[in-house]
């Protein structure tokens, strides 16, 4: 074992935390070398000091300066923010992906209905003189033909022949 | 001015490292559940503050005002700084109260604040925790065994060592120091330390390694100057 890999295994071996295996090959190594084990002993009197380092007392009323400093939590008061409780972070990202994939689906299965398109006047006109010419029959008697499409219906009322609305 | 505590430190006699009284309280308290895993001590008071009490959550900052004000102290090393950093911690842990989810304890939580909150703080004073390109040799920063003052009170001998200390520490870049002072001073594990300073535990254990190799020349003359007044 080198000295650099020692290193970490010297921390470890302060604190009891060396690998069944990492002991006896440290110790090995301790027994040869002079170096790592002024190491060891400088880690753990440098622990040592530091651990001693004397508590300052706080100053007095500062729990009550933090107390003065906060600001009410957003919110019903008793109840979290909707969006705290949500986490909405967390769910913004974890649904991501999801919504993507709806997107995309919904885009694909959307198609355009091919919906009439509205005809002209005169078109209506001349699909119900050719209806009531083909059939020959009068322009009034179409609304009793069960076939026929409520715009050629609604032409032959407006149009109809006073005189001979049947 | 703070007012110093006087404190010491308690080696067993084949060397090893114990726990100072100080670390010790701060592990004390922590129940075991009975699947073996520590109970969080402070979940009461914080599910308590969580749900609008604010005297669970004063409670919560008397309890770790101490620690947390003397964590900002060794790293950002100005008095009145620290207390804003303390301040900023609470604050911001109250505020974030409702995220706070249970997966680490309370305490390193409030350590995760303060760490991030400190950074800030130095970063923003636009000052390393490095001093310059100053020697670890530099002498200002030792303390021989002939400059320790003796015949005085323990409360100032305790407030010179604790300012030597401290002055060692600032020597150190940023994140050696908050690792030792995270593991030595506050005594917390390095799985905790993983999690405030979101770094490996290997990487942990190379920081405290590196920082405690640097600071021997600094501080070790302390120890012996400590063991001098002892001894008189």
């Amino acid at each position: 074992m080198q000295c650099d890999e020692a290193g970490p295994l010297l921390l470890r071996r302060l604190e009891g935390r060396l690998e069944a295996d990492e002991a006896p090959r440290l110790e090995r190594h301790l027994e040869q070398c002079e170096a790592c084990v002024q190491t060891l002993d400088a880690q753990r009197r440098v622990a040592t000091i530091l651990s001693s380092r004397p508590v300052a007392e706080v100053p007095l009323g500062f729990a009550g300066r933090v107390m003065a400093n906060l600001e009410p939590v957003p919110g019903w008061a008793g109840w979290p923010g909707v969006l705290d409780a949500l986490n909405w972070r967390v769910w913004t990202f974890r649904l991501a992906p999801v919504a993507a994939v709806l997107i995309v689906v919904a885009s694909l299965g959307f198609r355009p209905t091919e919906a009439a398109e509205p005809m002209e006047f005169s078109d209506l006109v001349a699909e119900w003189v050719v209806e009531a010419d083909a059939r020959g029959l009068p322009a009034f008697s179409l609304l009793w033909q069960e076939d026929v499409s409520g715009d050629i219906l609604l032409e032959a009322v407006l149009t109809a022949d006073p005189d001979e609305p049947f | 001015m703070l007012n110093v505590v006087a404190y010491t430190a308690v080696i067993a006699p084949n060397g090893d490292i114990r726990c100072a009284p100080g670390m010790a309280d701060r592990t004390a308290g922590q129940a075991m559940s009975s699947r073996g895993r520590s109970v969080d001590p402070d979940r009461t008071l914080v599910d308590a503050a969580t749900a609008g009490n604010l005297e669970a959550f004063e409670d919560l900052v008397r309890r770790h005002q101490t620690r947390l004000v003397n964590y900002a102290l060794a790293i950002v090393r100005d008095t009145g700084e620290a207390e804003d950093v303390a301040q900023e911690t609470f604050i911001k842990a109250y505020r974030s109260l409702r995220r706070f989810r249970g997966e680490s304890s309370f305490k390193t939580w409030l350590y995760t604040i303060a760490t991030n909150t400190a950074r800030t703080a130095l970063e923003r004073r636009g000052r390393r925790a490095r001093v310059g390109d100053q020697s670890l040799d530099d002498e200002s920063h030792t303390l021989s065994a002939g400059s320790v003052p003796s015949g005085l009170p323990d409360a100032e001998t305790t407030l010179v060592a604790r300012d030597a200390i401290d002055r060692a520490l600032a020597v150190l870049p940023d994140d050696l120091r908050v690792a030792v002072v995270l593991r030595d001073v506050e005594g917390l594990d390095y799985k905790e330390i993983a999690k405030v300073t979101g770094s490996p535990i290997g990487t942990v254990e190379s920081r405290i390694f590196r920082a405690r190799q640097r600071l021997r020349t600094l501080l070790l003359p302390l120890r012996t100057a400590q063991r001098s007044l002892a001894s008189r």
